[in-house]
């Protein structure tokens, strides 16, 4: 888990941003390559796409970069990003949705991107079993609300703990056990998910 | 299982249980089998949520987002509410000009009509153009016009030969009728009432442009249809 309590003084990233606001692209190179992995990362789970992850990643980046000047240091800087991250990746999920609609198709799977992980295990049997299980989870993360999906993704994969969830997403902690409680619950129900993400032990 | 139960078991899960209630409730499961099982429900369900790693950043990705942050000038840096209003503003202004251009188009097309048939119309060369339904002359002239015969004799006037329109000039050109100059004055000058909205004005002529209902334009200014035709 990170640490929740950092002095504001403790993360450059403040000063940075401060130097990016006063015009230094510098400092703003170097903000990027600080935080790129971790933003990148978390876009790529919440859209599920390799490549909108990246513009999105940018899109945020830019949001940084503009308003550099309106941020209050407090807390851990990439606590702002990933707020402003989940955001703009909420608003692109919406959109999706949004499309999804009036197109009136439920599948959704003609505007949800492909999902094609890259894997390059040795054993091709363990590759393909492992391409379905994270098929299957990927369905199961897609048919959540965003604000469940949200919630899970940076409990599960970014291993933030509720109060810093509660901290990126601005709600309070009781609001983040629910959505989670809510998530899980679905993830139980979903069928699809259920059968095709039964081990391969318990399969044979 | 209850929610506040389940809670506890995801808090548990995640380690965000207080350590005096985590021990607690870790007594309980050894206790209920109901709740183990519950419990190890979660935890599978947990275990099973797994992505592939994340792809490899970029490389240069930082630089291209550092250039494209700076080269892009006044309108990239500026803040995105701010660019949102200004494309908004240019939209709507863009929406407006379309719309002004196609009336003014329309309307120019509408008021320019009736004078340029009947230049045509007094031309010896060509035939004449139906008349009105509601002049006497309507039933004999569709027939002569359909089979290219004689013009009508538009110097004369006559209601039983076709239609009646002024003589032309020395240049060839035909003076309005007196109703066409009302309705040229009626586009310059107000109403009686002093307002521009009374029929036959350019307001008039304008809505009936947009909404193609320009009887005028049909040659059948009491757009009561064709059937005497």
């Amino acid at each position: 888990m990170l640490s929740t309590e950092p002095s504001i003084a403790a993360d450059p990233g403040w000063a940075a941003l401060a130097r990016t606001a006063a015009g230094d692209s510098i400092a703003f190179e170097l903000l990027v390559g600080q935080n790129q992995d971790r933003l990148l990362r978390l876009c790529e789970r919440m859209l599920g796409d390799v490549e909108e992850a990246r513009d999105a990643a940018q899109d945020v980046f830019l949001k940084l970069y503009r308003n550099a000047g309106s941020f209050r240091p407090r807390g851990r800087l990439f606590t702002l990003l990933y707020r402003i991250a989940v955001n703009h990746c909420l608003n692109r999920i919406r959109r999706r949705n949004l499309v999804r609609f009036f197109r009136f198709s439920d599948s959704g799977e003609e505007d949800a991107p492909a999902f094609e992980p890259a894997d390059h295990r040795p054993d091709a049997a363990d590759s393909m079993d492992a391409r379905e299980r994270w098929r299957a989870v990927r369905q199961g993360i897609e048919k959540l609300p965003p604000n469940q999906r949200a919630v899970l993704i940076l409990a599960k994969f970014e291993g933030l703990s509720y109060r810093e969830i509660a901290e990126v997403l601005g709600i309070s902690e009781g609001a983040v056990e629910s959505r989670l409680f809510r998530a899980m619950r679905r993830l139980e129900a979903a069928q699809e998910f259920d059968r095709s993400t039964v081990s391969p032990a318990k399969r044979t | 299982m209850n929610r506040p139960h389940e809670i506890e078991l995801i808090r548990l899960l995640h380690g965000e249980l207080p350590p005096a209630r985590a021990r607690e409730l870790k007594e309980r499961l050894a206790r209920e089998p109901a709740l183990a099982e519950e419990f190890r429900r979660l935890e599978e369900t947990w275990g099973r949520l797994e992505l592939p790693p994340a792809a490899p950043t970029p490389l240069g990705f930082a630089r291209s987002v550092a250039a494209r942050a700076t080269e892009g000038g006044l309108w990239s840096a500026a803040p995105t509410r701010i660019r949102a209003a200004a494309f908004g503003m240019l939209a709507a202004g863009l929406a407006l000009g379309v719309g002004l251009a196609t009336g003014m188009a329309r309307l120019g097309a509408t008021s320019g009509g009736s004078a340029a048939a009947a230049v045509v119309a007094s031309s010896p060369d060509t035939p004449a153009l139906p008349p009105a339904p509601n002049t006497p002359a309507v039933r004999s002239a569709p027939s002569k016009g359909a089979e290219g015969a004689e013009p009508p004799d538009a110097a004369t006037g006559d209601p039983a030969q076709g239609v009646a329109v002024p003589a032309p000039d020395r240049m060839g050109t035909v003076a309005p009728s007196t109703s066409e100059q009302m309705a040229t004055l009626d586009y310059d000058l107000p109403a009686d009432d002093g307002s521009y909205g009374a029929e036959g004005t350019l307001a008039d002529d304008f809505w009936q442009a947009f909404d193609g209902t320009d009887a005028a334009a049909n040659g059948n200014a009491s757009g009561s249809g064709s059937e005497d035709l």
